[in-house]
């Protein structure tokens, strides 16, 4: 029998709740004796393939009892979106986004919120079912936690899905600050066929003018810093899987202001959840991309059976250019010798930019302002990703290794796009001269 | 005694001499600061001056070698010297004697027999007071000199005030032609995106607006230019091909200033004009003291007379006529000149006032446009240079665009040019600063001279 078996039958004696509670805690106490410092090794909780949060954390669970019991502590964080971009940020642990909360369906939890922020603040359980006193609205539902304070929170995980949490008092601010993450909730009993590797990404949204380090919380609509997890491409740890195993990943968006159509390359998945609850199957229909709205979670499963690879980002344009900025002149066709002639007259470092598509502009090495990552993508296997923010990558091997997290996919021969040989042009009446080389930027 | 010796003096005649040449001796001595530069044409040295203009032109020109060659060459501070000649002409009549007078007159008898009569006569009397006369002519010389000194060192000031305007100008004109490519670079990148189909006529045309405003900017600059330099040659007193002197002077930055202490008291013991007016009330009362002393003593002439008698014998005698003042005494005269001499006092009090208003006015305004130009050198300036390179940062960032890069350009070039009119507002107060020190003495209802570069033309770029 295996694990999952053990489970279900185990299931089956769930009226007495002595046997299940022991396996159940005996499990999930393993589960988190085990760190997230080896990504690739999977962990289970309840029986469940534990979720990992690329680039974040767990929150540790003790059990005092028969209660979970957790500790968030709200404080300003400084954070690294990418390599060369930091800001000034508030989050909960000392890190941005806050740990990921994983618990199982039945388990009780107690929450402590300590508020070392410099206004007060509370925690709201997104989606979760909870005694109204539970739900953490400043001024609705509870006081506000004043700086210095501990809050409690204690209440029964009902039900199973990928939710997430945030504050409830002075949303616009602390969100846009980075004080938000995700509480999953595995289900006492599995549901359809087994994950072997569950992730879970926060999609969020900022605006951190070129050359500062606090992101803007007022800003509604020319959002610069788009993130998976609080990081942007290429700070982004890439998901990891073996050829043949089933993924989740768990999408979670409290953007301020915007929707986020995550598409993944290679695959098309279904949408098995979302914070409402799971999507049955007759109900769920493939697709590549799957639409995000704020305030929501969005669960996709497919499995991993083409390696290589594979991108997965928001189809928003910008939402994966980092810091580009808007109020810039069209430059497409202009002539780039005409304009500097004379700008470099006056200002002698000057170079026309974007006269040719903005394509290049990342690996430009031109003097910019401190602490910017302006149009940066990152470095790929076959020349420069010019793609940042909201961007990170589905890596899928035949086998997992030390070098499966960082290394990038090795191609069969053949399997590869590249130039045209003339030969090839003429064999399929390709016309001549399709390999000229014209355009690019200055 | 002293009567007999003005007299002996007075008929000799060689005792007054008609030197001019001390008297510009004098004058220079004066202002110790300029050297020998004042000279007073004679056609003997023409020649020789012609040459030293010719020589001090060959070099560029900066504002001492302005000033020496105002002082030889400009031909109104020439006609100012000239009134040292007339007011030592004035003196030298003074203190001549009065010249004899002879008469004859011939009586013709019925018969046909002249029988004539001489006589010669010298007014005794104006004799007497030749002294007197002389005395009010000096303190006229006295008067004169200080004059000339203040004519002088007014030009020396106002050369130089030219000077520095001129500079000015032509360093506004430099920073209006760097303007007017950055604008020119902005209408030209407009150009560009236009033709390419990336921005409106109406960015296209404001841009356009811009930049021939800017060209319209540096032609007004330009004959600005061109009429300092002019105002410069009149001062200079140059023309033909003396007056295509060249310079490659700039407006420096402020030199150390003199002690400031007792500014005021420096102004007073220098002022020339206050050794004018000292001079003139000087003079106002030695007249008035002659016109009073004219007035009590009687208008006597003497004089020897001969009459020839009817035996052609001739009687010789003394002759002696005499006025008595009784009604007219010189009343007038002396109440006129004890006014003047009164006015003279009151204008000396009422200069004196003025002379202290303008010293600590000069040495405010010094102090102020130092303050000014320090603060432009060693803050704004090197803060605009920082927002040109910040702004280059974010344009390699793709945060803003080209213009807005172009404008922090003009932004910079703006402080430039105030911080240019500002050194100009520096050096054109302190030359008044040092004049006032030296004696200048600052006309009451004359404002600053400048060339009127204080506000830096904003033209209003495109929109983008």
């Amino acid at each position: 029998m295996d694990r999952r078996g053990f489970v279900r039958s185990m299931g089956l004696l769930a009226a007495s709740g002595v046997v299940f509670a022991r396996a159940t805690k005996a499990e999930a106490d393993e589960a988190r004796s085990v760190t997230d410092a080896e990504p690739l090794a999977r962990r289970t909780i309840g029986g469940h393939t534990a979720v990992h949060t690329p680039n974040g954390t767990t929150l540790p669970l003790r059990r005092v009892g028969n209660v979970l019991v957790g500790h968030l502590v709200a404080e300003p964080v400084s954070h690294e979106f990418a390599p060369g971009l930091e800001g000034e940020c508030w989050g909960y642990n000392g890190r941005v986004h806050g740990p990921t909360i994983e618990a199982v369906e039945g388990e009780r939890v107690r929450l402590y919120v300590t508020n070392h922020l410099p206004e007060p603040t509370t925690v709201h359980w997104h989606g979760l079912f909870l005694p109204n006193g539970m739900d953490g609205v400043a001024g609705l539902t509870q006081r506000p936690i004043e700086p210095g304070e501990t809050f409690k929170y204690e209440f029964d995980l009902t039900r199973p899905g990928t939710f997430m949490y945030h504050p409830h008092y002075d949303e616009m601010t602390q969100m846009a600050m980075g004080m938000v993450g995700m509480f999953i909730v595995h289900p006492r009993t599995a549901r359809g066929p087994r994950v072997d590797r569950d992730f879970a990404l926060m999609t969020h949204e900022w605006k951190i003018k070129v050359g500062t380090r606090r992101p803007d919380p007022n800003e509604m609509s020319d959002f610069n810093v788009l993130t998976f997890n609080a990081k942007a491409f290429p700070g982004t740890e890439a998901l990891v899987a073996r050829k043949g195993e089933r993924v989740r990943i768990r999408l979670g968006n409290l953007s301020a202001m915007d929707n986020h159509p995550i598409h993944l390359h290679g695959y098309a998945f279904e949408v098995t959840a979302t914070d409402g609850g799971p999507v049955p199957p007759s109900a769920r229909k493939p697709e590549t991309t799957v639409l995000v709205p704020t305030g929501s979670t969005r669960t996709v499963e497919f499995v991993a059976d083409a390696p290589g690879d594979w991108a997965m980002h928001c189809h928003m344009t910008h939402h994966v250019m980092m810091q580009m900025g808007h109020g810039l002149p069209v430059m497409i066709g202009a002539d780039p010798a005409r304009i500097s002639r004379r700008v470099r007259s006056l200002v002698p470092d000057y170079m026309a930019m974007g006269h040719a598509g903005m394509g290049g502009m990342g690996e430009m090495d031109m003097p910019i302002p401190p602490n910017s990552r302006p149009m940066r993508g990152g470095p790929g296997p076959f020349s420069y990703i010019d793609m940042g923010g909201m961007f990170t990558l589905l890596k899928v091997r035949e086998r997992l290794d030390e070098t499966s997290q960082n290394g990038w996919y090795e191609h069969p021969a053949g399997t590869v796009a590249s130039l045209a040989s003339n030969e090839e042009l003429l064999r399929d009446g390709i016309a001549a001269g399709a390999n000229d080389n014209r355009g690019g930027n200055e | 005694m002293r009567i007999s010796a003005a007299l002996l003096c007075a008929a000799l005649g060689g005792c007054v001499s008609s030197n001019v040449a001390r008297d510009v001796s004098d004058v220079r001595s004066r202002l110790p600061a300029l050297g020998d530069g004042i000279a007073l044409r004679e056609e003997s040295r023409d020649t020789e001056l012609d040459g030293q203009i010719a020589t001090l032109l060959r070099e560029p020109l900066d504002a001492e070698r302005a000033v020496r060659i105002a002082l030889l060459s400009n031909r109104d501070l020439q006609a100012d010297l000239r009134a040292l000649g007339v007011a030592r002409g004035m003196l030298l009549q003074a203190s001549l004697l009065p010249n004899l007078e002879f008469d004859a007159s011939a009586r013709i008898a019925p018969g046909g027999s002249v029988r004539w009569e001489f006589g010669a006569g010298f007014d005794l009397t104006r004799a007497m007071l030749t002294g007197l006369a002389r005395s009010a002519g000096e303190a006229n010389v006295e008067a004169a000199r200080a004059r000339a000194a203040s004519d002088a060192l007014s030009l020396v000031t106002r050369v130089r005030q030219a000077f520095y305007a001129y500079l000015a100008l032509v360093q506004r004109k430099e920073l209006a032609e760097t303007a007017m490519q950055a604008f020119a670079a902005s209408y030209d990148a407009t150009r560009v995106l236009h033709e390419a189909g990336n921005v409106t006529d109406l960015d296209l045309v404001n841009d356009q607006a811009a930049y021939e405003g800017a060209r319209l900017e540096v032609a007004e600059v330009e004959i600005a230019t061109l009429d300092a330099r002019e105002a410069l040659n009149v001062l200079l007193g140059v023309s033909g091909e003396h007056a295509a002197w060249r310079t490659d002077a700039r407006l420096s930055a402020p030199s150390e200033l003199p002690p400031l202490e007792s500014l005021e008291q420096q102004a007073i013991s220098a002022s020339l004009r206050l050794a004018e007016g000292r001079g003139r009330i000087e003079s106002l009362a030695r007249s008035r003291g002659l016109a009073r002393a004219e007035g009590l003593l009687p208008h006597i002439e003497i004089g020897v007379t001969a009459e020839e008698h009817e035996d052609s014998s001739w009687v010789v005698g003394p002759a002696i006529s005499a006025s008595v003042p009784l009604f007219d005494r010189q009343q007038g005269r002396v109440l006129a000149l004890a006014s003047e001499l009164d006015a003279a006092r009151d204008r000396y009090v009422a200069d004196a006032i003025a002379v202290r208003a303008a010293t600590r006015k000069a040495r405010n305004r010094v102090l102020s446009a130092e303050a000014r130009v320090a603060h432009l050198h060693g803050t704004i300036l090197p803060v605009r240079q920082r927002v040109l390179a910040e702004s280059l940062l974010q344009y390699n960032a793709m945060q803003i665009g080209v213009f807005q890069l172009l404008q922090a350009k003009r932004d910079q070039l703006d402080a430039a040019r105030t911080y240019i009119a500002t050194l100009e507002e520096y050096w054109q107060a302190r030359a008044v600063l040092d004049g006032v020190l030296q004696g200048l003495f600052v006309e009451r209802d004359v404002a600053p001279r400048s060339s009127g570069a204080n506000v830096s033309r904003q033209v209003s770029g495109g929109g983008h």
